[in-house]
């Protein structure tokens, strides 16, 4: 009996003695034409957005990237696609976790025809940031994804 | 009188795995219901639970360590109590209560309560070699906790229930071969769609069973065992002006416990409750370990 019962821990010690695997923090990096963000400390890079059925285009541009429970910072930008001249198109900006969570803090206003900045405070994990614009009586949503290590 | 000792000591299995399950992870709580399984009329235990989350199994499955400033750490207390309606039929419930904090910042929070209806379906009335005890059970949880949709601090740290009503049926096996035993226990479980904010949530079916197994050295009053199973949530909807379906979770408890009868109507219980054991397959859970003492008053039939 004795025997048994040491075989019985020594398989569920040895099972549990498992080490979690060691973090490995990816190299930021801005998806040109992707839509998945990696973000980081050095992120500096744009991304751009085309809304076809609004016929407009968009630059995300970042002046503090999203990291760890600090405030991100960024600017888009709406530009008719052909001309590259700014479009003043109403836009909103819905962002959830991947879990469906909300952000710590979030708030977006119009600096000015077409040009809106952004402030959130998220956590590590995955989450979308939507884009949702409106044109001429059109409206249409785009999704970025962000990975904040 | 051995042979009743056995019986009584393996009664605190049905309590356990329950309590210690829901320690480490940051949303969830039992699951699993509150049943006698023992020649008892009524019981009570309360369980305090000290945990930590020491990384998250990502929704592709990889494994990211958290860092001791992430790593958000869990004091838990649970109250769960059954009584007999009649011979075969019961009721119970769990009230939970909970301490989350993250580095300096902490908050306290009720969890989800659940209640719950057992009916001793294979009762052991005659001896039979291979035919367990057995129990079919139906149980509600009603949303008294934070959940991760309403969670206003940092680090989710207020998170401490599902966000859904829900309702689950199932099954607990349990037998005994002299100074050994076994328990199957099987989890089909539906929440119902809830509105947080624009976004309304639509979750889907869960799952989950265990096996367990124990032995009482001797048929003394110490009982060692072990319970693992799996846990599964299906996506949830989200509809709103951001829809997409969150990733399914899965996640594995595996339990070791040390149970001292003290006496026929009291008994102590110790568990090491540790995820990494199957973090391997599993994925969009947190990976925690946790220590919980149980202490269970029952009263005789």
């Amino acid at each position: 009996m004795r025997v048994w019962v040491s075989l019985f821990l020594l398989l569920l010690v040895s099972c549990a003695d498992h080490e979690v695997g060691a973090r490995t923090e990816e190299d930021s990096f801005a998806s040109e034409e992707g839509e998945v963000i990696v973000a980081g400390v050095s992120y500096t890079a744009s991304t751009k957005i085309e809304f076809t059925k609004l016929g407009v285009c968009s630059e995300l541009s970042w002046q503090k990237a999203p990291e760890n429970n600090k405030e991100a910072e960024a600017t888009l930008r709406f530009t008719d696609c052909s001309t590259s001249t700014p479009v003043d198109v109403d836009a909103t900006f819905p962002i959830k976790k991947i879990c469906g969570c909300d952000p710590i803090t979030f708030d977006s206003a119009k600096e000015e025809p077409g040009v809106y900045k952004v402030n959130f405070t998220i956590d590590s994990g995955t989450w979308y940031l939507g884009v949702a614009a409106s044109y001429e009586g059109k409206k249409e949503t785009q999704r970025l994804e962000l990975e904040v290590p | 009188m051995k042979y009743l000792k056995h019986i009584l000591i393996v009664a605190c299995l049905c309590v356990l795995p329950s309590q210690v399950r829901g320690a480490a992870c940051c949303g969830s709580n039992s699951a699993f219901p509150s049943i006698i399984s023992g020649d008892d009329k009524t019981q009570i235990s309360t369980t305090l639970t000290a945990g930590r989350i020491s990384a998250l199994a990502q929704p592709s499955g990889k494994i990211t360590a958290l860092s001791d400033a992430k790593t958000p750490e869990t004091f838990a207390s649970q109250l769960d109590a059954a009584t007999l309606l009649s011979d075969r039929w019961q009721i119970g419930t769990s009230l939970p209560l909970r301490y989350r904090a993250v580095g300096d910042t902490g908050a306290w929070s009720v969890g989800d309560i659940t209640l719950n209806v057992a009916y001793e379906a294979l009762p052991e009335w005659a001896f039979s070699a291979w035919v367990p005890k057995g129990f079919v059970f139906v149980q509600a949880r009603v949303p008294t906790g934070t959940s991760r949709f309403e969670s206003s601090q940092l680090n989710a740290i207020d998170v401490s229930g599902k966000g859904f009503w829900g309702v689950s049926a199932g099954v607990l096996l349990l037998k005994t071969w002299g100074s050994w035993d076994v328990s199957l226990l099987g989890q089909i479980g539906q929440s119902f769609a809830h509105s947080y904010g624009d976004s309304r949530y639509v979750p889907g079916a869960n799952l989950s069973a265990g096996l367990g197994l124990g032995v009482s050295p001797g048929a003394g009053s110490f009982r060692i065992g072990a319970f693992v199973g799996p846990i599964y949530e299906a996506p949830i909807s989200v509809e709103g002006p951001l829809s997409f379906d969150t990733p399914s979770e899965m996640g594995w408890q595996s339990t070791l416990q040390l149970s001292y009868m003290a006496s026929s109507t009291l008994s102590l219980s110790l568990a090491y409750a540790d995820q990494r054991l199957f973090q391997s397959v599993s994925h969009n859970v947190p990976i925690g370990q946790s220590l919980s003492f149980v202490l269970q008053k029952r009263w005789s039939r």
